[in-house]
């Protein structure tokens, strides 16, 4: 993993199951898809994190507080030091995700554990029901960083000045075909299609079969020759809620080491909504 | 009271965590299609469910009693325990039921068994299509044929 640009970001199944007899200055967080796949078993010490009923705000399409996210890392036992450590299913796509929102709230000790879930399991390594009992930690309130972070008005603008875009949907929702994921249900895009300028590059693109990443260099050869982007740029990633996105901003952002890359969570299923914004359907530009 | 309306009074007994933990329950308890109906899965794929986000098959084949009843089976990976303990719920409720009673399921099933608060808007979205899917198999299993397994019951 040391070929990547920032391999800090990246431990391995065999470094967490060494060290999950030692929790001092480290949590395992579980992200997963389905609310209740961590009750059913997950890595002896871990807690879990879910994507929804954790990190969204209950009322507004936002996420937590500064507020709810102290409380949230105080009651998991997370300090602002602690080195927190996430995996889940589907090749670590919400472990990602819930990555990029620690980030957000400037925690800056994340990384994923390569693999994920099913790495862990196939490797058949222990899992349990049983929950951690962890003392809470103090968490003080911290400063919200948009850095990682685009909002629709710096999509509007990549897209007029053909800034770089990567659009990580399946192809068919790109072009318009689909206003959702294959087999997965409607969620209301009233719209299809994709941003005027984006490049599309399925987010599964960069997993191998068993969920770690792709080297450095097959990583290279898609983002860098496919989908044009250059070394250096400042790229805006979206999907349809944000959430394969951040599979991809972490992929440029730790393994390819782009200096700027941000997530736009609003993504398909705000831009797709919205009155009188550019969209362009088809297949695009050859990527 | 009903099967389904006394598995509704079990859920409401309980609150957030706990009643997902009753789901979870459910999920465990979910019984496997008997091994003629899981040699179809990946040969004919009429079973499969595509509403749903995770990979689901399900058969309603005639019961027993020559063709009053029926019976309702599902395969669901134990990566999705959500699907699984909703679809168990189901199986449960309707145990030894007839076509006409399940294709009455209440559309409204994971509002009632206090779900979607704890389930969220994005998971109750392809749940609902789910059991809009199993009433219209269940419609079509009265109608005379089985769409899904033509094979079954003979």
């Amino acid at each position: 993993m040391s070929e990547y640009a920032n391999p800090e970001r990246l431990v391995s199944t065999d470094w967490v199951d060494k060290k999950r007899g030692d929790l001092g200055g480290v949590r395992i967080v579980e992200s997963n898809e389905d609310v209740m796949l961590y009750d059913t078993g997950h890595i002896p010490g871990a807690v879990k994190v879910d994507w929804h009923n954790d990190l969204q705000h209950p009322v507004l399409r936002d996420y937590i507080t500064p507020e709810m996210f102290a409380e949230l890392c105080s009651r998991l036992g997370i300090g602002p030091d602690t080195t927190v450590v996430f995996y889940g299913d589907k090749s670590n796509w919400w472990a990602a995700y819930a990555l990029w929102v620690f980030t957000m709230f400037g925690h800056d000790k994340c990384v994923l554990m390569n693999g994920g879930r099913k790495k862990w399991q196939d490797e058949g390594r222990p899992m349990t029901t049983d929950k951690p009992d962890l003392p809470a930690k103090d968490y003080p309130t911290p400063a919200i960083d948009f850095s990682n972070r685009a909002f629709r008005d710096d999509v509007l603008r990549y897209s007029r000045e053909r800034g770089p875009l990567i659009d990580v949907r399946s192809p068919g929702e790109f072009s318009g075909e689909l206003t959702h994921m294959p087999d997965y249900p409607q969620e209301g895009a009233q719209r299809g299609g994709h941003v005027p300028g984006a490049a599309n590059v399925p987010w599964a693109r960069a997993a191998n079969e068993d969920g770690t990443f792709k080297s450095r260099e097959e990583l290279e050869k898609i983002y860098l020759g496919e989908a044009g982007l250059q070394p250096g740029d400042d790229v805006i990633a979206y999907c349809r809620i944000g959430e394969r996105s951040s599979h991809t901003w972490f992929v440029l952002k730790h393994l390819l080491g782009f200096p700027r890359v941000r997530n736009y969570d609003g993504s398909w299923t705000e831009w797709g909504n919205l009155v009188g914004m550019p969209i362009e359907t088809g297949p695009g530009k050859k990527t | 009271m009903s099967k389904l309306e006394d598995i509704i009074s079990t859920f409401r007994a309980f609150e957030g965590e706990m009643r997902l933990q009753v789901l979870l329950d459910y999920a465990n308890r979910l019984p496997k299609p008997p091994p003629e109906l899981m040699a179809t899965i990946g040969k004919n794929d009429a079973a499969r469910v595509h509403e749903c986000m995770t990979p689901v098959w399900l058969w309603v084949v005639p019961g027993s009693e020559g063709g009053k009843t029926v019976k309702l089976f599902v395969h669901v990976g134990e990566e999705a325990p959500t699907v699984r303990g909703v679809l168990s719920v189901i199986v449960h409720a309707y145990e030894g039921a007839t076509a006409d009673e399940i294709a009455a399921m209440p559309e409204d099933l994971i509002e009632r068994l206090g779900l979607s608060p704890v389930l969220r808007m994005n998971r109750v979205i392809g749940l609902h299509a789910m059991i809009k899917r199993i009433k219209r198999e269940a419609s079509a299993a009265r109608a005379g044929a089985s769409p899904t397994n033509p094979e079954a019951g003979r």
